[in-house]
């Protein structure tokens, strides 16, 4: 099992686990006396729960981890293109971070074979106040390369992002696209053995996408090894060799791309997964339709369960077949399983301006604090275009929420509150 | 065709395990394979430390030169608190040079882990180098600080002594060596236990009075000099006093101290470094 890998492995991963710990539970107290006492002890089992955060004892009580994931094996050959899908914390990004070395697996064993880059967002480590030419270097050593390397490629990167004369201007004075266009050409100059890439071409304008991938497709071409997690079925089918699905941590399928996306689009159909491309259950003219939603923290990762009280990005990415799209307007309505509107965020409430809009791209809904209690809660999307109902779909996506740092008083509020949470004070009065 | 992709089958295989255990020689020559990445970490916070202020470097000139005016002010002049045969501004800015490097360096590199968390859980690479690169960048303001120390201690008519200055830079590498060791384990602590923000301040306000920066070391009692010594800046300040100023001789004993703790801080320091920064990503 732990012999030398053979000749036609790039990538070998053995009985890959990883276990994260969640939020612990709280205690509860019935008595003054007794809720003295627990602020009192507060600090030791502060420190015990931080210490824990990467400690587990054997028969622990398993209700505060969780497997991102479970038991995965499988191999790819060099020149091999592997897609990675999945819905929402199925361990897609988890597995990434596994193979790109940023975590440590808790059982397991994996093998690469060559020079590794991995590039889990467009850009790590640029700094606004650097030039273009110094982040090449800083982000191009970060990924691995010598400053030698960088700087025999400068030219090719600067080139390839189109950016001659802004190189010596710091970075924040760029526009958007010339910054990821720059991120992405220091990636695509690395030359790895294998290249392991999050959603990354989820950026950038249409013209510059299509270089991307022409440019991961010349990597593969080249003999080398990509592994890459994208939402984008299209792109997945059309630039991937191989795939993988993951479902809760596991391996659910591995095979040609076409097998796997076959069985996974299957299952997706009817789901309340955040990728809805496959769902045919909508309402609307179709003029433009919601390929995936999900909930965020604001700018960052994709959550599963969601802090009340903590500000949350709601995303609803959108495909439209014509690019001029005239005023769109959007909404995305909470629910609980139940079917109980909780509320409603609209463009329209808000009176945000989404006019000439791209043809594809991402609407996000920014919520200052959620006022939810703990409970599961589910998306319904719709949109409009000139007032006209284009797409509306129920059960995009589903979420947990996690009501224990509400209050200060860290009290739980208990799903019998309500609910809704409301910031409130007593006072005496008379 | 790059060379490294030329021969796959004699290219190298990493491999990733649980609780994987790497031998020191392993980790050293990584390291050693990211060292370009150092220096562009370095330069990155020289760039941005002084970013969108007025006076720029002045700031490394000034930072010290304020700090000498209050220490002669309320120290020297108001509290009488001898500085033995040197006038007390020049006596003071001899230790406040070493100190505010020491501050810096030690404060921004306890908070590396943290304010480079965007890094850890998006990026892999020798984790060591992030607390390491505030520590480099201090070395710029500490040059322009020696310059100036240099300045004042020839206007009061102070000529520093040869042999003694030529230790400086030996000085140099035991501050440089201190700083290092104590912000190894706080920045560990510090990704962690986030406590560690609170107290870096108090620690560091306590080691400045355990430091022989506003007062001379012969008012430390003689009995307790052997665990005043243990302190790494004792060495390293008196040592400053003794090649600039000519001010007592040079403290060779307290040096070695200064290198002995240091280097036993930083070894353990970088043990429980490498213990923990497997998870910093879980934990960022």
């Amino acid at each position: 099992m732990t012999g030398p890998m053979s000749g036609t492995t790039a990538v070998r991963v053995e009985g890959l686990s990883k276990r994260y710990r969640i939020g612990t539970q709280i205690d509860r107290d019935d008595s003054l006396i007794a809720s003295a006492a627990r602020q009192l002890a507060q600090p030791l089992r502060n420190f015990r729960q931080l210490r824990d955060l990467r400690r587990f004892d054997e028969g622990n009580e398993e209700a505060n981890v969780i497997w991102a994931l479970r038991d995965v094996s499988f191999k790819v050959a060099p020149g091999d293109v592997l897609g990675l899908v999945g819905r929402n914390g199925a361990g897609k990004s988890t597995l990434l971070k596994v193979l790109a070395r940023i975590t440590e697996p808790t059982e397991g064993r994996v093998d690469l074979r060559g020079r590794v880059a991995s590039l889990l967002e467009v850009g790590t480590g640029f700094h606004p106040d650097l030039t273009g030419r110094e982040n090449v270097f800083l982000n191009g050593t970060m990924l691995g390369m010598s400053r030698r390397e960088v700087g025999a490629r400068l030219d090719e990167i600067v080139a390839f992002a189109e950016i001659e004369k802004f190189v010596d201007t710091p970075v924040k004075r760029y526009s958007s696209g010339m910054y990821v266009r720059l991120a992405f050409s220091v990636a695509a100059h690395l030359d790895p053995d294998v290249l392991i890439a999050d959603e990354v071409l989820a950026v950038g304008d249409a013209e510059f996408q299509r270089k991307c991938i022409g440019e991961m497709r010349s990597v593969a071409e080249g003999g080398r090894t990509v592994i890459f997690v994208s939402h984008n079925h299209a792109l997945v089918r059309s630039l991937c060799t191989r795939a993988i699905w993951l479902e809760e941590g596991r391996l659910r399928a591995e095979g040609a791309v076409d097998d796997v996306m076959a069985a996974y689009a299957a299952a997706l159909e009817g789901s309340g997964g955040g990728d809805v491309r496959h769902r045919t259950d909508r309402l609307g003219n179709g003029r433009v339709q919601v390929v995936e939603s999900l909930v965020r923290a604001p700018g960052g990762d994709v959550l599963t369960t969601v802090p009340s009280g903590r500000p949350l990005e709601l995303v609803v990415r959108y495909d439209g077949s014509d690019t001029s799209l005239g005023r769109l307007s959007a909404s995305v309505t909470i629910e609980t399983l139940l079917r109980e509107r909780i509320a409603t965020v609209s463009s329209v409430l808000s009176g945000d301006d989404l006019a000439g809009l791209p043809g594809t791209g991402e609407l996000v809904c920014a919520i200052d604090a959620l006022p939810l209690n703990d409970g599961d809660y589910m998306c319904t999307v719709k949109l409009e275009v000139d007032g006209v109902t284009a797409d509306f779909i129920a059960d995009t996506s589903r979420f947990h929420v996690d009501s224990s740092g509400f209050y200060d008083t860290r009290v739980y509020p208990g799903s019998a509150a309500g609910p809704l949470l409301l910031e409130h004070s007593w006072r005496l009065e008379g | 065709m790059s060379a490294w992709s030329s021969d796959v089958a004699h290219t190298s295989v990493t491999t990733i395990v649980a609780r994987g255990e790497r031998s020191l020689r392993s980790y050293g020559e990584e390291v050693w394979r990211y060292r370009d990445l150092l220096f562009f970490l370095v330069l990155r916070d020289i760039r941005v430390r002084y970013s969108q202020t007025v006076l720029g470097f002045g700031w490394s000139i000034l930072q010290p030169l304020l700090q000498m005016v209050v220490f002669s002010v309320f120290f020297g002049a108001l509290a009488g608190i001898s500085s033995g045969d040197v006038p007390y501004p020049a006596f003071s800015l001899a230790a406040v040079v070493p100190w505010t490097y020491f501050l810096n360096a030690v404060s921004t590199s306890s908070l590396s882990l943290i304010s480079n968390a965007q890094l850890v859980s998006k990026v892999y690479f020798p984790r060591i180098l992030i607390p390491l690169a505030p520590i480099g960048a201090g070395l710029v303001d500490l040059a322009i600080a020696i310059g100036l120390l240099f300045v004042v201690v020839l206007a009061f008519g102070i000529v520093p002594p040869f042999p003694a200055v030529l230790l400086l830079p030996m000085l140099v590498v035991l501050l440089v060596l201190a700083a290092s060791g104590i912000s190894i384990w706080l920045a560990a602590l510090g990704a962690q236990y986030r406590d560690v923000r609170f107290v870096t301040p108090f620690f560091l306000q306590t080691l400045l009075f355990v430091t022989p920066v506003i007062y001379v070391v012969s008012e430390v009692p003689e009995r307790l000099r052997p665990f005043y010594s243990l302190n790494p800046l004792v060495g390293v300040v008196s040592g400053f006093r003794a090649a600039v100023l000519g001010q007592g001789s040079v403290p060779w004993g307290a040096m070695f101290a200064s290198f002995l703790v240091s280097l036993v801080l930083a070894t353990f320091g970088l043990a429980y470094f490498r213990r923990v920064e497997r998870g910093f990503a879980d934990i960022a």
